[in-house]
């Protein structure tokens, strides 16, 4: 039952005379959280900075719910949150405090248990404050050691490794002290670096590279191409599932299902068996091209982790970016199955990656893919059928289905009318 | 739309369709309260019971062993589900007595899974396949499980010369029938008494869903040796056996489907005959073209039910393909099921009806039904050859 909490930012005060904007961006995600999760007739709450801190403060009968916490650990930017709680500016007061929270620990047997060393950390920004930092650690230290140490439950000060750690921050409005430290995922805030398009597939990697994406601060939108008839309808709802394990790290996040079933299909038909799947990126980079430029995404990510399929081996990337206008990020380039995996766990995408799926590229891959292309069969195929596939890029990014799916998971159906008809003009430019 | 899935369930036929609706707003009495609506309602769902036993012979009135009860349930599943669990229940498949159990492993899953489930861990059943039905240790077969018109390949069973054979080898085995594909197709006759109980369903030929039959010999009501087991406890409706609120309309409307199918019955075979042969013949005339194949010969087949295999292209991608064009055909493969188990039964059922393991996942399954149409069929057979074509390119 917290009505406090202090958050420290990460790479914030790395920042210099540009720090207020990430500030702002920080602020503004909290408070969108909060807005949403913490809502109650009879309190209010207060966020406000002290210099490297960003304090949430709840007045009232109300208090932090898990919710909130669960919210705001995913919130890009913040490197930890303290469960604290306040004291006027009085060690008296202070060691009260603390003891009714210590109780509380030593009740549920925690003490010599699960804790046999801690420490007291204290910080005093408010100098006029009459002890000395090091003075409040030893001094609250000493009292508490006098008070829990027994010996059956025997606790010893450690201060390179404790088990337990007593914050105290003293600052111009009261004394703060926090045993409960909760870490979030660090980095800068959402939407400081800018908007990037995110190819999803049903799979382990691209949501993990969304998420590496999201720790950088960036906006996303999702695109997944959805090939129908070749794979079932169930697919879009584990892409769906996917975007909502994703959609708290930003507040909303835009999902396009491009059908790709008909291109798929017709690539396949004419082009060299070998090159089926190659020849399926390049066109999903093309038309993931052509939204970027729509909605303002300043480069498209994947989950391409160099040599893991045939598809991703070092000549195939560089063809593939051969042709992009736009940058391809790839944030698991370097990363082995087991680490994405590891992460997918972290982030909660790996329950639902897991479930089996249909894949087009793997139903339609020839049994021996290409791994090392052939420019002159590649450069000739593009420019040969160029037209044909510009008619129906631009006929599938028309059709596509867009979703909005808000943090909290709610999907909304987005009619966006703009969606097709830039697409016509940047074809029309295309085909000029 | 052209709907070739009538095997999975049908279109309400019109007639039926304006006894539910005026049944549904006019009879919404409790048919098992005592005052006069209730009573009145229960009378004739008397006979619309009466009517369902004499249309299949059930009753021979002294001459000869038929004597049969018929009770209605929600679905053939629970009708099947209902005799299976009685045969455990009243001790009649009991442990340590060797029994073999005859069925297909391509029924029903209301046949299949009942079965796996009540028997599989409990009697150390022997489970046959009915294809090879032997004589051997004849006095230790226990229930065969006959389907007379088979969901999944069409095969058609003589369900009355079947029985009559098996009876004759061993009259106390148990011997019953899953009519759910067949009823209101093809004559059923029970006048012999050789069938101990037969499932059918009304969505299967233009009924309303919801309403089924278990016909049963009355020896095997209360106090005899083999009592049947209810399901369902309660308000002792259906003489105690299913407890449940009569659903009146549904089995007025039933009535209505079976009336109509009956009267109508040749000039229906016919017709799918018909359309079932000229889709073999022009899908055939291709062959050269594409290798497809029908595995079940039309001759020991139900018309209405038409089994292809499309080599190299899964039958679920066709399906959809079809689905596209606003054609919706029937495929039990995918080609990653969501559960293994799932994948491990499909394979046991397209062993069993021969089908060679490499065609397992291009298996497509057309049925017709009596509104299909040799239009529909036409453009069935003309979009299907565009689209395998275009997919064998592929694949």
């Amino acid at each position: 039952m917290y009505k406090i909490l202090m958050v420290n930012v990460d790479e914030i005060c790395l920042k210099g005379r540009n720090r207020d904007t990430f500030w702002n961006k920080l602020d503004a995600h909290i408070r969108s959280v909060l807005k949403v999760y913490q809502f109650s007739p009879t309190s209010k709450y207060k966020c406000y900075r002290d210099d490297l801190r960003y304090i949430i403060e709840i007045f009232g009968d109300d208090y932090f719910n898990q919710n909130t916490l669960d919210a705001l650990v995913k919130i890009p930017g913040i490197y930890s949150i303290l469960l604290a709680r306040k004291t006027a500016l009085d060690f008296e007061k202070l060691v009260q405090e603390v003891f009714v929270e210590l109780d509380e620990l030593k009740e549920k047997g925690l003490f010599g248990q699960k804790i046999k060393t801690f420490k007291v950390n204290t910080k005093r920004a408010y100098k006029r404050f009459s002890m000395d930092s090091n003075g409040i650690s030893r001094e609250l230290g000493h009292l508490i050691l006098e008070r829990y140490n027994s010996k059956s439950e025997v606790i010893k000060v450690d201060l390179h490794n404790p088990e337990l750690v007593i914050l105290v921050r003293v600052l111009s409005g009261g004394i703060y002290f926090s045993t409960k430290t909760l870490y979030g995922i660090g980095g800068l805030p959402t939407g400081v670096s800018g908007r990037v398009l995110t190819l999803l597939s049903g799979g382990f990697d691209s949501p993990v590279a969304s998420y590496l994406m999201f720790k950088r601060g960036i906006e996303q939108s999702f695109i997944f191409f959805h090939a129908y008839p070749f794979v079932a309808n169930e697919v879009v709802d584990k892409v769906i599932e996917i975007v909502k394990k994703l959609a708290p790290y930003q507040s909303r996040s835009i999902l396009y299902v491009v059908p790709f079933g008909d291109i798929q299909g017709s690539i396949a038909k004419i082009c060299k068996p070998e090159y089926r799947t190659m020849l399926f990126r390049r066109y999903m980079i093309e038309c993931a091209t052509i939204l970027a430029r729509e909605i303002e995404a300043e480069a498209l990510v994947t989950g391409d982790s160099i040599g893991q399929v045939a598809s991703q081996t070092l000549s195939n990337l560089a063809l593939i970016d051969r042709g992009s206008e736009i940058s391809i990020f790839r944030p698991l380039i370097g990363f082995n199955k087991l680490e994405i995996i590891n992460l997918a766990r972290k982030i909660g995408t790996f329950d639902i990656s897991v479930i089996p799926q249909d894949d087009a590229c793997t139903l339609l891959a020839y049994k021996h893919p290409v791994t090392k292309p052939y420019r002159d069969y590649w450069d000739k195929f593009n420019s040969s059928t160029e037209d044909e596939m510009n008619v129906k890029l631009k006929e599938c990014l028309q059709n596509s289905r867009i979703m909005r799916v808000d943090w909290r998971g709610n999907v909304y159906n987005v009619n966006n009318v703009n969606c097709s008809n830039v697409a016509e003009t940047i074809i029309q430019e295309k085909l000029k | 739309m052209i709907y070739l899935d009538h095997a999975a369930s049908t279109p309400i036929i019109y007639s039926a369709l304006k006894v539910y609706n005026k049944s549904l707003v006019e009879d919404y009495a409790n048919s098992s309260s005592k005052h006069l609506l209730g009573a009145n309602l229960n009378k004739r769902v008397e006979e619309v019971r009466k009517y369902f036993l004499s249309e299949v012979h059930a009753n021979a009135n002294g001459n000869g062993n038929a004597n049969y009860s018929l009770i209605f349930t929600s679905s053939a599943t629970e009708s099947n589900n209902m005799i299976i669990n009685s045969l455990d229940k009243n001790g009649f498949i009991k442990e340590g007595e060797g029994n073999i159990v005859y069925y297909s492993k391509a029924d029903h899953p209301s046949i299949t899974a009942a079965i796996t489930n009540i028997f599989g861990k409990k009697c150390d059943c022997d489970f046959r396949d009915i294809s090879s039905f032997v004589d051997e240790d004849a006095d230790k077969i226990k229930l065969v499980i006959l389907s007379q018109v088979n969901n999944h390949s069409g095969k058609f069973t003589d369900v009355c010369d079947a029985t009559r054979k098996i009876k004759k080898i061993n009259p106390n085995v148990f011997i019953h029938v899953d009519a759910a594909q067949g009823f209101g197709k093809f004559k059923l006759d029970l006048s012999d008494g050789n069938i101990d109980s037969v499932t059918t369903s009304s969505h299967k030929m233009g009924g309303p869903k919801g309403v089924a039959l278990l016909y049963y010999q009355k020896k095997f009501q209360k106090k005899t040796s083999l009592p049947l087991w209810p399901l369902l406890w309660g308000g002792e409706q259906e003489s105690g056996y299913r407890s449940s609120s009569v659903n009146a309309p549904a089995i007025f409307s039933f009535q209505e489907a079976y009336k109509w199918a009956k009267q109508n019955m040749q000039t229906n075979y016919d017709n799918i005959y018909k359309i079932n042969l000229a889709v073999r013949k022009s899908l055939s005339e291709n062959r050269i073209k594409f290798p497809l194949q029908f595995p079940f010969a039309l001759s020991e087949c139900s018309p209405y039910i038409l089994t292809m295999i499309a080599p190299n292209v899964p039958a679920d991608i066709l399906q959809r393909h079809l689905e596209e064009k606003n054609i919706f055909v029937s495929t039990t493969s995918a080609c990653s099921s969501k559960k293994k188990s799932s994948d491990e039964s499909q394979k046991l059922l397209y062993n069993s009806l021969n089908i060679p393991l490499a065609f397992h996942k291009n298996v497509l399954r057309v049925s017709f039904g009596f509104t299909t149409t040799e239009s529909e069929v036409d453009q069935f057979i003309n979009d299907f050859n565009q689209i395998y074509n275009d997919l064998l390119k592929i694949f």
